[in-house]
């Protein structure tokens, strides 16, 4: 009761802009596992073992090696990409055309998160790692205070975000992976080659889980276990939005991002994700589907 | 005197209104036919009886006790069971396997005695059994009776469909296109099938598309479009209603064949 | 009987010459009791999957049993042969309150929140310190194991607990209770028609699930005389639904085989050094995709494969 009005106000504009700076990226890993989902229909376990990949990509180029940053962020998209595009040829794709059965490729990609995790563990070490700040600075908004390495990476992530939404709505490929989404036999006898745009797809949403680490482990470090948490996260945000819808997956990542912003702020520890993952069972009791999905099953 | 009745039931699907105030009653021991376009709402009107779909408002009662919106199980114990539109089936089981299961209100003993697997219960599993091969052969399935459901032909998963149905013992049967899907030989079984349930003592409410087979097996019937109930009466008074005969107008296939 | 000659000369091995094999050496005996504990845990899992649902939540419950145990021997000083199933009751409630909630999903979706469940259940353990004492965890827990052969007592203990649990699946699966789990798999709409209270089964069959976990989860806490929020973790959830779909869900001893096979796999890669779980994880992907139906299906396709060439 005692505080003064500014400081409120203080307050919750910091809040607003943590939410928000880190909504971007959280939005890279939900587009990334919710595209995947939709057209291939395989919940991508490893999905959190992309970010780790895509992030120590970056800390080797650009902590390490001190290339650019957007040169290094190039790199760790395209290394992620083509191990999402190697694991769809060489493991879901035999798998899916064997069987339909959701249970035979999401033990698989159990599997192959687990697969990720040890590679990550014999190439990384267990140290946890970042790198040096990008930008230096601090801004002062509205009494928040914006460290401008975050700021940057909100920037790029919102450009990211952005674009992939251009792509995936005005683009051919973007048309063919909707058309693909909303049914695999009708956009295949419309003449989309169903395998390539598959395989694009996935190699696509991977490498925006390895963006998303790669833009976040400049702000907060990562270690190879990491994965898994990752992985959660990217669970959290498409079982709040909605699978398989992209605006679900900006949905959730905002819910995520903001109700991280506003417990952090509050309640030290991890608490916070305690609460987070209790507010998700009792919300999913009442939408099962999520905020922007359809009922499913 | 009437078994069943429903009043101003309704249910909404978003913006589509696909069951509009709809009453009707059914009465014991007859064979009520409801008939309808596609997408008339025939097979919303019976999930919402059975209990799959609870409906936005109105009043459903069985044996002058209110069902409306009861979960499946409950009215299934009551004695309305349903058989499903597209067909339907335990994929990896055996048909005898299907109706074995679908004895399961009648098992009385407990569930422990069945985990120890005591006398009591291997009697009453030994007399499931029975009446499973039973309603089987009655239904002419005795001999795949051992068969995988996925590898039987469509008109006998049809008839799986009512044998499970069947097995629990309904005194309402709901029976959504029974024949769908049948040749004219095999449609004639299938009616002289229901007619034999019904004289069993079976209340039968059925949605069909063969016009030729609902008029032959109907005691009455219920014409409904667009959700709505358009008419209602004996097969000789619909098939000379005007409204009944607007609604069918302008189909590519005129299977009232009037 | 011939269907049973199997199981019970692998029994015979496995109570009978398994230890006198490796008598003495505590290592090996400490790993097979590893291996009758995750696989009596994985039993659970196994069981989630007979009603269709793919389970990654067993690691949360083999913490509130291991937990629940921890309290009651040290807090309350409850002897263990009363504690032990009070942790499966436990366990076993505590699934049937949070399964008639999340039941409702099915397919990824109760996969991604039991695996969230796995997580959220660490959090519980780290911050309700009251009960927990947090990320100190739990230690001294007193075992009923003692003296110079406490190991092989162990041993036999998680054996037959095992086999127990094995008998209780297997008769699960023969009655009418398993045939209605069968139904529930294959469809749970056409179930609820012919009168099958679908909701009430599911969680059933949850509860017995994570009873299972609760069970398996105390003894080994006990056997280690420790607790702590990471026992039990992500990894080890999706360890047991591997177990399960490795050894093969079509058999009861799925998750048996399938334990005994990884966990002593990757005990006899130890000599890779810091490979070992990545050569660990190469293999067992490999048999994922060139064993689609679990081990146990090897068995099964040679005899059908003898048979058939007997026939021509
Ligand atoms: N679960 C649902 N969600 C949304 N709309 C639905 C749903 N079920 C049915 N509908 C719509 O409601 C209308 C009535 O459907 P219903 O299946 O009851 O028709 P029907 O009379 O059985 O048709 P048919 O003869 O083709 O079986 C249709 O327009 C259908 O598309
Ligand atoms: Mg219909």
């Amino acid at each position: 009761m005692g505080l003064a009005p500014t400081y409120l106000g203080s307050v919750m504009s910091q809040i607003i802009v943590n939410g928000l700076m880190l909504s971007a990226t959280y939005a890279l890993i939900a587009l990334g596992i919710t595209l995947i989902f939709a057209i291939m229909n395989v919940m991508n376990f490893a999905h959190g073992q992309m970010y780790v990949l895509g992030g120590f990509m970056v800390y080797y180029t650009y902590g390490v090696w001190h290339w650019p940053f957007a040169l290094s962020l190039l790199v760790a998209a395209l290394v992620v990409a083509a191990v999402g595009l190697i694991l769809e040829r060489f493991f879901f794709r035999s798998v899916l055309r064997r069987s339909r059965r959701e249970e035979s490729t999401m033990l698989l990609a159990v599997g192959t998160a687990l697969l990720l995790d040890s590679l990550a563990l014999a190439l990384f070490g267990e140290k946890q790692r970042g790198v040096p700040d990008v930008v230096s600075g601090v801004y002062h908004l509205a009494g928040a205070y914006i460290p401008a390495r975050r700021l940057l990476i909100f920037a790029i992530a919102a450009v990211l975000t952005t674009a992939f939404i251009v792509f995936i709505n005005y683009t051919r490929p973007g048309r063919a992976l909707r058309a693909i989404a909303q049914d695999r036999e009708t956009a295949a006898l419309q003449g989309v080659d169903v395998t390539r745009y598959s395989a694009l797809g996935f190699g696509l949403g991977a490498a925006l889980s390895g963006l998303a680490g790669g833009l976040l482990i400049s702000t907060d470090a990562i270690n190879s276990g990491a994965g898994n948490l990752i992985s959660i996260k990217a669970f959290i945000m498409i079982m709040i939005g909605g699978a398989g819808v992209v605006s679900g997956a900006i949905a959730g990542a905002l819910v995520l991002a903001f109700s991280e912003a506003i417990g952090y702020y509050f309640i030290p520890g991890s608490l916070p994700y305690l609460l987070i993952l209790t507010g998700l069972i009792v919300f999913l009791l009442f939408r099962p589907q999520g905020i922007m999905g359809r009922r499913w099953g | 005197m009437s078994l069943l009745q429903v009043s101003s039931l309704s249910k909404r699907f978003g913006g589509l209104q696909a069951v509009d105030n709809m009453s009707f009653e059914v009465r014991a021991g007859e064979i009520l036919s409801v008939i309808g376009p596609n997408g008339a709402g025939k097979s919303t009107l019976f999930k919402m009886i059975a209990g799959a779909l609870k409906p936005n408002s109105g009043e459903i009662y069985f044996d002058s006790r209110r069902i409306t919106g009861q979960p499946q199980h409950i009215v299934a114990q009551k004695g309305v069971v349903r058989t499903f539109q597209e067909t339907t089936i335990f994929r990896e089981m055996s048909a005898l396997e299907h109706v074995v299961i679908a004895h399961h209100l009648q098992a009385t003993s407990g569930a422990w005695g069945a985990f120890v697997n005591s006398g009591r219960s291997r009697r009453e599993e030994e007399a499931i059994r029975q009446s499973a091969a039973e309603i089987l052969n009655y239904l002419g399935l005795g001999h795949v009776q051992n068969e995988a459901a996925k590898n039987l032909p469509h008109g006998y998963l049809r008839a799986l469909g009512i044998a499970m149905a069947l097995a629990a013992k309904p005194k309402l049967l709901l029976l959504d296109e029974p024949f769908a899907g049948m040749n004219p030989e095999e449609t004639d079984r299938a009616i002289e099938m229901v007619r034999g349930i019904c004289m069993r003592g079976v209340t039968v409410l059925l949605v069909e598309h063969d016009m030729r087979a609902v008029m032959r097996i109907s005691h009455r019937i219920v014409a409904v479009s667009f959700g709505r109930k358009i008419a209602e009466g004996s097969p000789q008074e619909i098939q000379n209603n005007p409204s009944v005969i607007e609604a069918y107008l302008g189909r590519e296939d005129d299977e009232l064949g009037i | 009987m011939n269907r049973l000659l199997g199981p019970l000369i692998g029994l015979a091995l496995y109570l009978g010459i398994v230890p006198l094999l490796i008598h003495g050496s505590s290592y090996w005996l400490t790993v097979f009791i590893n291996i009758s504990l995750l696989a009596f845990t994985s039993l659970g899992v196994w069981l989630t999957f007979y009603i269709g649902r793919i389970n990654i939540a067993q690691g949360a419950f083999a913490l509130i049993g291991g937990y629940a145990v921890a309290v009651l021997t040290t807090l309350h000083g409850w002897p263990f042969w009363l504690a032990l199933p009070m942790a499966g009751l436990v366990a076993g409630l505590v699934g049937g309150v949070v399964g008639s909630t999340i039941l409702r999903l099915r397919g990824v979706y109760f996969a991604m929140l039991t695996l969230c469940l796995t997580e959220a259940t660490r959090l519980l353990a780290l911050n309700w310190t009251g009960v927990t004492q947090g990320a100190s965890g739990i230690i001294g827990i007193p075992t009923p194991f003692g003296g110079d052969s406490s190991y092989l007592q162990a041993y036999f203990f998680s054996a037959l607990l095992l086999l127990a649990g094995l008998l209780a699946i297997w008769r699960i699966t023969q009655c009418r209770m398993g045939r209605v789990f069968r139904a529930l798999q294959a469809h749970e709409d056409l179930a609820a028609s012919i009168g099958i209270n679908v909701a009430q089964y599911r969680v059933l069959a949850f509860s017995i699930a994570c009873a299972f976990g609760g069970l398996g989860g105390a003894v080994l806490t006990v056997f280690l005389q420790s607790i702590y929020p990471t026992s039990f973790n992500v990894t080890n959830s999706t360890d047991f639904m591997l177990y399960c779909f490795l050894g093969g869900l079509q058999f009861v001893l799925g998750p048996a085989v399938g334990a005994l096979v990884l966990f002593l796999g990757f005990q006899l890669l130890s000599a890779l050094g810091s490979y070992q779980a990545l050569v660990y994880a190469i293999l067992m992907v490999l048999a994922m995709l060139l064993l689609p139906n679990g081990l146990l299906s090897l068995r099964f396709s040679v005899r059908q494969k003898s048979m058939r060439e007997g026939q021509v």
